[in-house]
């Protein structure tokens, strides 16, 4: 008998350990797709870019220790509805929903980032029937999000100055902030905190040749540090002084720990 | 001869009335209905009104910037129709060349509406819009030039709400959320 649950503990152990050490779960919604081709400019469209761009970025949130989920995984239809629903199901951490963008000058770049705004707190002009409630905090959650995801990117954590009045009471705003505070059709029913992520305007040569090779991959590396920045994930952690030998090295979820190195 | 008397006055009281309804009856269509597209034209302005300069946001194509730039509208006696000419000076704006307004080609205006509250509806019409051609961003500049072509102008203008086609849309052409009244 002491032998069974000898046994039986290491494999109960990792059954529950697994779900206790799993990475914290990204939703990953590439927009439009199958009858909704979105944007386009030249040979790109939107619906094929931001499905593209999601498999990459959920390769590599996986391989950092996240677990993303996808939520349309080829060239379907799938209402907005439908999305949110799928979404809210999930219960991820957070949600990332791609757009790829466009604009008539051709100079406006990416990245981007949307949140949604707060509603009125009296709820003035009848918004909140017409759009679902978003709370301040929740507004401040996804906000946080989005500047750790600026930041990751290298971009300020400024608002920009398009921005809704109702988001930007407060904050920081300047004309070339790359943080948007309005109010996106794929935005408004999700509940865990989620930002709308543009990282290409499809019109701009800079952006298609930035986002292409290697430089796209350093690009998603740079989001994925904005992810663990988000949560929290390799804190670096001092050394103490006068220990030698081996560099204590950080514990992450989902991540093999690394080779010890000596202490300069 | 004087038989016919009441016959003739019959006859000419029948003509007259006759005249005189397809006098009153104008150009209109059959039943007296007006044929779809043909609302009557009502002036926005007189020829005499004096001239006004607007503000109207524009996009230097080089750039990527927003300039604005003075257009030119009649101060007729109603300040709603001056508020109805700036918008229409907006929609029908440059689309090419330096600078262009940020409307996608396509758009229209249905009709506006002014409350006493002062918030100003504006009804358009997205069917001529290419969605393929306007994104979110777009969607963004086109709305923030709508907002500021009456919010600049008039101080009476307290906010902007958008209607597509008559109805309380959820998105204007499928990015933007509406149900704002955001000035």
């Amino acid at each position: 008998m002491k032998t069974l649950i000898l046994w039986m503990f290491p494999c109960l152990f990792s059954l529950v350990g697994s779900q206790v050490l799993a990475g914290p779960r990204i939703a990953l919604d590439a927009a439009h797709g199958g009858d909704d081709p979105g944007v386009k400019a030249g040979s790109g469209t939107e619906k094929d870019w931001n499905l593209d761009f999601a498999q990459d970025l959920s390769k590599a949130l996986d391989r950092a220790g996240f677990t993303p989920l996808l939520v349309r995984k080829r060239d379907e239809t799938l209402p907005q509805e439908k999305r949110d629903e799928m979404i809210n199901t999930l219960q991820p951490s957070v949600v990332l929903v791609l757009h790829a963008e466009r604009e008539w000058s051709g100079t406006q770049r990416g990245p981007l980032l949307v949140v949604q705004p707060p509603n009125r707190p009296d709820g003035g002009g009848g918004d909140v029937p017409r759009w679902g409630f978003v709370s301040p905090s929740e507004f401040r959650s996804s906000l946080k999000l989005a500047r750790s995801l600026a930041q990751g990117l290298g971009v300020g954590p400024e608002l920009s100055s398009l921005s809704d009045s109702r988001g930007s009471v407060g904050e920081k705003v300047a004309e070339d902030g790359r943080i948007l505070c309005l109010p996106h059709a794929s935005l408004r029913n999700l509940t865990p905190p989620s930002v709308v992520l543009i990282p290409i305007f499809l019109t701009s040569d800079a952006d298609r040749k930035a986002l292409s090779g290697d430089e796209r991959t350093a690009f998603i590396d740079r989001i994925v540090q904005g992810l663990k920045d988000h949560f929290q994930m390799d804190v670096p952690v001092t050394p103490t002084p006068g220990v030698g030998g081996v560099d204590p090295t950080p514990v992450t979820q989902g991540q093999p720990t690394p080779e010890p190195t000596a202490v300069e | 001869m004087k038989d016919l008397k009441p016959i003739l006055a019959f006859l000419l009281a029948a003509l007259l009335g006759i005249g005189a309804y397809l006098l009153l009856r104008g150009g209109q269509g059959k039943g007296g209905e007006l044929p779809a597209g043909t609302a009557p034209v009502v002036s926005l302005f007189d020829p005499k009104d004096p001239s006004m300069k607007v503000l109207v946001r524009h996009l230097d194509l080089k750039t990527g910037k927003a300039v604005f730039v003075n257009a030119t509208i009649r101060q007729s006696k109603s300040r709603f129709n001056q508020m109805k000419q700036a918008v229409l000076v907006y929609l029908e704006g440059p689309k090419s060349g330096d600078t262009r307004v940020p409307v996608p080609a396509g758009m229209a205006l249905n009709e506006m509406y002014l409350t006493e509250q002062g918030t100003v509806l504006v009804d358009l019409s997205v069917a001529g819009v290419d969605p393929k051609g306007f994104g979110f961003y777009e969607e963004v500049l086109f709305l923030k030039g709508l907002i500021e072509v009456l919010s600049k102008n008039f101080f009476e203008v307290k906010s902007v709400r958008v209607l597509v086609d008559g109805r309380d849309a959820p998105v204007l052409s499928g990015h933007y959320a509406l149900g704002t009244s955001e000035n």
